[in-house]
């Protein structure tokens, strides 16, 4: 039985439901999937994707719908291992895939042509973990291995909101904004020239690619 | 007569407000400040003491629902009791309801486009989230605060957000009326409620003010 089982007759969200299995987050420290090559190490660095428009749109700049799904389903992330230099290549292309399978309409999804991916941003492990507010100690943020059989290097974002008041939950949103653009974005080398302007719509410092 | 309301020069806040479409400080510095809100006219507490032919807020109240409608909106507003600070409507220029505009005909759009969206999309706002979300709005353009721009939550609560580099400031249009705030400079970090029919927090208005200056 996997951590990642659900029980399908919870009316909780899928993070409520993982987060209930491990209220005290130890499971942080064990290998919960199988395909992974392990727990995700505090020094870690993590990719997140940041995509047109189901997650930013180019007016106003980067907001905090960025991590907004860490509060429900769980929020994506690819671990880089063996650094940035390493995985770019990799990383870039798998996100591609992602937003392209989502302009065509894979999966039984229905088509979304304005799909796209614009970069990723980059953060550790213990950075996020130790993502909290102010007024409250407890540690909200978990980020656990969560490899496929076709991408070993998957990892899942969860906050655990138990508790937290609408307005808590909103700063932790705006917290893990501000967390993930600190290192800048790395614009996808796969954006085009005429598709540039999302990516200097975000406001952030801009890594451009090779 | 405004009853219920607060009639008061107030040219300490209009002079510190932003973006209040090229108005002059001095000029600011003379204007009466009336206090006012938008509610639904299906709010409970809609009915309004406001005597119209006196106040400058009704005249506002058309321009508002004029604009409104434009976008099909069936959305009415009203004013009630006093909690906002409002300039009189010769102090809003066109230019001011105009930066609006797109924030507006975004919301009105967000349930269309949302069908098309797959994946990490988020709910399809329902229709009093999106009446929230306009009366909301419709409350910002009654504080002479900068057109914002929207953001749309996976449960289909609309939001507002501004950003000037690290600064960035944001508002969640609530249903019942509890409207979520976070503001940061990128490393102090606030939050809270903006109750409504109710004054805009002072800490709001501090975030919102650091990010426009």
């Amino acid at each position: 039985m996997s951590f990642y089982d659900l029980d399908s007759e919870s009316k909780l969200q899928r993070v409520e439901q993982l987060v209930a299995k491990d209220k005290d987050g130890v499971k942080q420290t064990e290998k919960v999937s199988e395909h992974s090559p392990g727990p995700v190490a505090d020094a870690e660095l993590l990719a997140r994707s940041l995509e047109y428009p189901n997650k930013f749109t180019d007016t106003g700049g980067l907001g905090e719908t960025l991590f907004q799904d860490a509060f429900t389903h769980g929020a994506s992330a690819q671990r880089l291992i063996h650094g940035w230099e390493h995985h770019s290549s990799d990383v870039h292309n798998r996100f591609e895939f992602r937003a392209k399978n989502r302009r065509e309409g894979a999966d039984g999804r229905s088509p979304d042509p304005e799909n796209l991916y614009i970069g990723a941003f980059h953060m550790t492990a213990a950075e996020l973990r130790a993502c909290k507010l102010d007024t409250d100690t407890a540690s909200r943020v978990r980020v656990y291995d969560a490899g496929e059989d076709s991408d070993q290097l998957h990892a899942e974002i969860f906050v655990d909101a138990t508790g937290l008041a609408r307005h808590q939950r909103k700063e932790m949103r705006v917290r893990l904004m501000v967390l993930a653009q600190q290192r800048g974005l790395f614009v996808s080398p796969h954006l085009s020239a005429e598709n540039l302007g999302r990516a200097e719509g975000t406001q952030c410092e801009l890594h451009m690619p090779a | 007569m405004i009853s219920n309301s607060v009639l008061s020069r107030s040219p300490a806040f209009l002079s510190t407000m932003p973006m209040t479409g090229g108005q002059s400080t001095a000029t600011q510095s003379t204007v009466y400040v009336v206090s006012e809100y938008f509610v639904s006219t299906k709010h409970s507490a809609a009915k309004s003491e406001v005597d119209y032919l006196e106040s400058p807020v009704e005249q506002i109240r058309a321009q508002v629902n004029e604009w409104l409608s434009r976008f099909g909106s069936r959305t009415r507003v009203e004013t009630e009791d006093a909690t906002l600070l409002l300039a009189p409507p010769s102090q809003i220029p066109q230019e001011y309801f105009d930066s609006y505009e797109p924030v507006f005909r975004t919301v009105m759009l967000y349930r269309a486009r949302v069908s098309n969206w797959s994946g990490d999309a988020a709910d399809i706002p329902l229709e009093a989230q999106k009446n929230a979300a306009l009366l909301g709005l419709a409350n910002l353009v009654l504080g002479l605060l900068p057109a914002p721009s929207p953001m749309l939550l996976e449960d289909g609560t609309i939001g507002a957000f501004w950003r000037r580099g690290q600064c960035y400031a944001s508002i969640d249009f609530e249903v019942d009326g509890e409207h979520s705030w976070a503001g940061t400079d990128g490393t102090k970090f606030h939050s809270g409620t903006w109750k409504v029919p109710g004054q805009m927090p002072p800490e709001l208005i501090s975030e919102l003010l650091s990010i426009n200056h």
